[in-house]
């Protein structure tokens, strides 16, 4: 199954384009609905749509160390990556937050941090040398982490449960009524074969 | 509210048995199937 | 060389690994061989299952005869794909312990699957893809939109598994990119080139249980270095929402994911091939036994990232936590074990979407151009033919697609969900109500994958699949209710039209295309 092999890149997109963000949501709802099914029509090309939109220009790794994006918006299910430039000579890269913890401690110069509550975060990287010094130190990160309410996250909870429901309802019942018929069935069979019916070789 | 930590091992552990019992299954059924002559 | 010469050299070729390249979890020699090794192998079964490959039925649905336990491994195989492996971790660790029981909700799909399997043999029996059931079905007017998602649905998948393959086996090996992906891809249209649908599922099985007991080695490696009270203390402590029962995105997770499981299986000829091939009888159960097989996976593969932090492991990338935890705690034996397991998890789906794309292109485009032009359906031989070309062609432009390894994983498949997830109420209803009309149907799939892709990009992806497949039922009933219809469904059962390779006395369309078609035989189909 690979449905799920969206999440970390669209968070990332999310973050990285956030002042377009900002704008779009300004776009009107029918707009978007527009676009939408313009996608749909032009499915045959999504494929390379979708690819080239995934297509990020790579930029140059600036000397200094620094966050990519300093202001990384608002998340609102508790997880972004932090992202920063590499430095010469670093044989690791150590993230700490306010309280100086440290987040992350690795070679890439990226770091995911999930599962945080509702709140403001403050991290800066340090960039290690291969003897523990610190070669640099970088400016704050901020992210913030506004979790969606709870009462429409369950109402959608309810109507997913419900769908999934009749989905099953129908099914259950359908296989219910072919094994009726199957089997020479009760006086109901013939009223229930107009709703539905086996195939030629039940 | 959190999940608690009978849980947690709860489905690491039932996940962990049932993944193990599925591939031995897999095998036991090959072998039926493969003494009845109903593999393909 | 002998077996104990291949062992040593593998092992030189690790320790190599170690001191050379300490960067790499596997050095890339150990990589190539580990490639060269499963490459032959699945070749060689493939050839091997091809033999029984000697008509377009047994081609393309292997014979519709294939037992319980090929049938189960199928399932399993097919629905581990390397997302399961890679990004199950990934999940548990952005929406927690609903995460991973979010992902492995998607074997309610499989469960679901099993009677409509059944009721598909019956329905079909000659039947070789779902579009041609919603073609039989709905006409034009259904199967239009209904093609156009499951050919975006298998290209996005397919190429999304390639790119995997390449960054994976780059990632774990240094096997450059173009390198892995083009090994992977070619090793899986070979073999499904050779045997078709008898080569899928046979290695398929193969697939399946090194799999289940890879995960279970990694698993129990895990365990032995990290208790699973420290992991919940750790995440306690310092990523709380991941232990959440009321994590708002995961709970609107839950439903979108099962959801969206369910759309994928419901729809895409990777699984109603299946049905197709499976012994009368053996489709129900197979699924059942499937889903309930694959139920664990995501779960243990979810543990994987839920101990990172517990590990001390710091994660970059979060759908690589899973291969990276396995070859910190296993060093070079992990690395080659999550390396085959995912060779495996690539190689099951990449063959599953080769063969049944091949049909959707055969069966539902070339067939009925061929047929609209020359007026005669195709001969057997020559669907076989296709099949081959279409396999190849698939596979090309897979890799160029694939090839300049754009994006990060599985960024081409962003609007799947919602578009899945509005056909499962025309193939349910389709399958079940004699009154699902074909207006209904098209408008369920048009309005519900237009709503859903707003509602993914109002929301989030996590709502995407779930108001897709809830604005489409309703759509989908309200159509009926309106536009009702009355079909018969005995009509499925029968042939389209008699094959022309079973009346010789017609002569097939071109006589000189039966011309060297291996495995071909001149008395037509297996069961037909």
């Amino acid at each position: 199954m690979w449905m799920l092999g969206q999440f970390n890149t669209r968070r990332t997109r999310r973050t990285r384009r956030t002042r377009r963000g900002d704008r779009a949501l300004t776009c009107p709802l029918l707009r978007r609905a527009v676009a939408a099914a313009v996608l749909l029509i032009g499915s045959s090309m999504m494929v390379w749509g979708s690819v080239a939109m995934a297509a990020e220009p790579e930029s140059e790794s600036p000397p200094a160390l620094a966050f990519v994006e300093t202001q990384l918006g608002v998340s609102r299910e508790g997880y972004f990556t932090l992202e920063w430039s590499a430095v010469e000579g670093a044989a690791l890269y150590r993230v700490r937050d306010r309280a100086d913890q440290i987040a992350y401690q690795g070679v890439a110069t990226k770091s995911f941090q999930s599962g945080l509550s509702d709140g403001v975060y403050r991290f800066y990287v340090e960039a290690i040398g291969d003897d523990g010094e610190i070669l640099a130190t970088s400016a704050e990160a901020v992210a913030t982490v506004e979790h969606w309410r709870l009462a429409p996250s369950l109402a959608l909870f309810a109507i997913g449960a419900i769908v999934v429901g009749g989905i099953g309802f129908v099914i259950l019942r359908g296989r219910w009524i072919e094994k009726q018929i199957a089997t020479g069935g009760d006086d109901r069979t013939s009223m229930l074969q107009t709703e539905v019916e086996s195939g030629g070789e039940s | 509210m959190m999940f608690p930590l009978w849980f947690l091992e709860l489905i690491v552990v039932g996940g962990l048995t049932l993944c193990g019992v599925g591939a031995a299954a897999l095998i036991v059924f090959w072998i039926l199937d493969f003494k009845e002559k109903r593999i393909w | 060389m002998t077996a104990d010469g291949w062992a040593e050299g593998i092992f030189a070729i690790l320790l190599f690994s170690q001191s050379v390249d300490a960067g790499r979890i596997l050095s890339p020699e150990a990589g190539y061989v580990m490639l060269l090794l499963f490459g032959v192998a699945w070749i060689g079964l493939g050839i091997w299952w091809g033999r029984r490959a000697t008509s377009y039925d047994g081609f393309a649905v292997a014979g519709r005869n294939v037992g319980l336990a090929l049938g189960t491994a199928t399932a399993v195989a097919t629905w581990v794909t390397s997302n399961t492996t890679m990004l199950a971790p990934q999940f548990a660790l952005q929406l927690g312990i609903w995460g991973a029981l979010a992902y492995s909700t998607a074997s309610f799909g499989l469960f679901a699957f099993a009677p409509l399997s059944g009721r598909i043999r019956r329905l079909m029996p000659h039947g070789y893809t779902a579009v041609e059931f919603v073609r039989r079905r709905y006409g034009r007017l259904g199967s239009i939109p209904f093609l156009i998602i499951s050919l975006f649905y298998a290209m996005t998948w397919l190429i999304s598994m390639a790119m995997a393959g390449g960054k994976l086996l780059n990632a774990l090996s240094g096997i450059p990119y173009e390198v892995g992906m083009t090994v992977v891809l070619a090793v899986c249209v070979l073999y499904t080139l050779f045997g078709g649908m008898y080569a899928v599922i046979g290695t398929d099985f193969v697939q399946s249980i090194i799999i289940l007991i890879g995960l279970v080695v990694v698993a129990i490696a895990v365990l032995l270095h990290v208790d699973i009270a420290d992991v919940h203390q750790q995440l306690q402590d310092d990523r709380p929402m991941l232990l959440s029962i009321l994590f708002p995105a995961a709970l609107m997770a839950l439903f979108n994911n099962m959801l969206f499981g369910f759309g994928e299986i419901f729809h895409s000829n990777v699984w109603w091939s299946r049905a197709f091939a499976m012994r009368e009888g053996v489709g129900p159960k197979a699924y059942l036994l499937g889903g309930l097989l694959w139920l664990p996976v995501p779960i243990v593969a979810g543990f994987l990232g839920l101990a990172a932090p517990a590990l001390g492991i710091g994660v970059s990338q979060p759908d690589t936590v899973g291969p990276l935890v396995a070859a910190t705690l296993l060093g070079t034996g992990g690395a080659l074990l999550v390396f085959v397991v995912v060779f495996c998890s690539l190689a099951s789906s990449i063959d599953s979407l080769l063969a049944a794309t091949s049909d959707l292109v055969v069966n539902d485009i070339a067939e009925p151009l061929a047929k609209r032009i020359s007026g005669t359906p195709a001969t057997d031989p020559v669907k076989r033919r296709w099949s081959l070309f279409a396999i190849i062609g698939l596979g090309v432009v897979t890799w160029c697609v694939a090839y300049p390894n754009i994006g990060t994983l599985a960024t081409v498949l962003f609007f799947a969900g919602p578009m899945v997830g509005s056909c499962i109420w025309p193939i349910v209803g389709g399958l079940y109500f004699r009154r699902s009309s074909p207006i209904a149907a098209c408008m369920a799939m048009v309005v519900g994958t237009s709503i859903g892709l707003v509602a993914y990009f109002m929301i989030g992806w996590f709502v995407a699949s779930l108001v897709g497949a809830a604005t489409s039922g309703l759509v989908f009933f309200i159509g009926m209710y309106l536009y009702p219809d009355d079909f018969d469904f005995r009509s499925l059962s029968h042939l389209p039209g008699p094959p022309l390779a079973a009346r010789p006395e017609d002569g097939p369309i071109d006589p000189s295309e039966r011309i060297g078609m291996v495995g071909d035989i001149s008395s037509g189909g297996e069961t037909r």
